[in-house]
């Protein structure tokens, strides 16, 4: 996808390189315990830390995300908390099917967020997530979706932001995002 | 909002790095290149594509990640990928290489995988396939290994048993509608969908738009997987991609709630 966009990118694996990035995207696939301790094991959680810690754009994905939050439901280890946010399951309601799968409306609740150029009238993403992040506070909620009631859809604090779609596979609105994170 | 906007899935079926389809299962007619299918599914900015090599467990055979690699780099939709999965291992390599999910037929039986893919890597990236033929009593009989084998379980236990192991989606398939381009088993997805929390994909049978739409009407199924509607045209089947426009899809959501 970035090499449709003309940029630059590849996958880093030592703290060096992570120092060295100019801006950095950490992914997400999995459970969340199983996603913290391969960032531990790979000795990397202190260099992403540091990362943020540097103002430079950080961006985390999906399962990503949630790891820059506090702590998640769905497992017992501590997360990056570079958000003030907590990962939470889906709540057990009739006819709310879980995971949240498929495509979905967005709200910016701060549309003239580098992040949202150009999205914020008109976007929808793809979804897939069972658990889903909440805020302490409304200010580092970046947009919003609903599904079985309101959640952060994206998050932000100072340099650091996370979405929870896959912006990786949601067509020219996704290429839209990381376009606008690669000129953040 | 609690109900989602209706997915509409093309499912590609490949062996040897051909894109075929095939009728009952049976049959396969070669329509070409499917790395260019998948170009075009997503230069008309398709909801999600699922594609399954149809040889590959029977051939006991591995997943071809080549091929797999080539359709994840066209890919900027969701991509689930099915065909001679049977270890964590394979599933692990075939989600680095980009694909979101993987579908597992035949290797789910025993729960063991399952079970041990969720946990792994979430139940989201695990897609159970429920291929299912119906007797003359009217039993929802499960069936593996692309059709060769009667898995002696009804799809409605076996559904709510994969559940269970953890498996975040079913692609529920009927056999004996596959190709004919008649309408889905309505009531087998419906009974399967009530059964189950996750989301269900029905496939098998959709011949047009008005299908698609009786399916969402009544059934309950988070999406609408076909074959034959997207890569065949005509009576004379002749191979064409097509694909409906985003307010087609938007129009089969709305008549839920609009008709009367």
């Amino acid at each position: 996808m970035f090499r449709k966009l003309r940029i630059d990118s590849e996958v880093v694996t030592s703290p060096q390189s992570v120092s060295s990035a100019r801006r950095l995207i950490l992914p997400g696939i999995g459970a969340f315990d199983a996603c913290m301790r391969a960032l531990e094991d790979s000795g990397l959680r202190a260099s992403v830390l540091e990362f943020a810690a540097t103002q430079r754009p950080l961006l985390g994905i999906c399962v990503g995300m949630q790891m820059l939050t506090l702590d998640s439901e769905e497992g017992s280890m501590a997360g990056l908390g570079l958000i003030r946010a907590h990962t939470r399951r889906f709540p057990d309601v009739e006819g709310l099917r879980i995971p949240h799968m498929g495509w979905n409306a967005v709200k910016w609740l701060i549309p003239d967020h580098p992040l949202a150029r150009e999205l914020s009238t008109d976007s929808r993403f793809y979804f897939v997530h069972s658990y889903r992040v909440i805020c302490e506070s409304p200010e580092n909620s970046l947009a919003v979706c609903d599904y079985g009631g309101e959640f952060s859809a994206a998050v932000v604090h100072g340099n650091v932001a996370g979405v929870q779609f896959h912006p990786e596979k949601s067509h020219r609105y996704g290429l839209r995002l990381l376009g606008n994170f690669a000129a953040s | 909002m609690t109900s989602l906007r209706p997915r509409l899935i093309p499912c590609l079926q490949v062996a040897e790095g051909e894109l075929l389809k095939t009728r009952q299962f049976k049959n396969p007619v070669y329509l070409g290149d499917p790395i260019n299918a998948v170009k075009i599914f997503n230069d008309l900015d398709c909801d999600e594509l699922v594609v399954v090599d149809i040889r590959a467990t029977l051939a006991r055979r591995e997943p071809d990640y080549a091929l797999i690699e080539e359709f994840a780099s066209e890919a900027f939709m969701p991509l689930a990928y099915g065909g001679g999965i049977q270890s964590v291992e394979q599933i692990r390599r075939i989600l680095s290489i980009g694909i979101e999910k993987v579908v597992i037929g035949a290797a789910a039986v025993d729960g063991d995988l399952i079970s041990a893919a969720a946990a792994t890597f979430g139940s989201q990236s695990i897609v159970v396939a429920v291929d299912v033929r119906r007797t003359f009593l009217g039993r929802h009989e499960v069936w593996t290994r692309s059709g060769t084998r009667n898995a002696g379980i009804d799809a409605r236990t076996y559904s709510l048993r994969m559940e269970q192991y953890g498996a975040g989606e079913l692609f529920v398939q009927s056999i004996d509608l596959e190709g004919a381009r008649s309408g889905y088993d309505l009531a087998l997805m419906k009974q399967i969908s009530a059964a189950v929390r996750i989301p269900v994909i029905a496939c098998g049978g959709a011949g047009s738009l008005e299908d698609i739409r009786h399916l969402m009407q009544s059934s309950g199924v988070a999406a609408a997987a076909a074959g034959t509607m997207f890569v065949l045209h005509g009576k004379h089947k002749a191979p064409l991609i097509s694909y409906p426009r985003p307010h087609e899809i938007a129009s089969l959501a709305g008549a839920t709630r609009g008709t009367t």
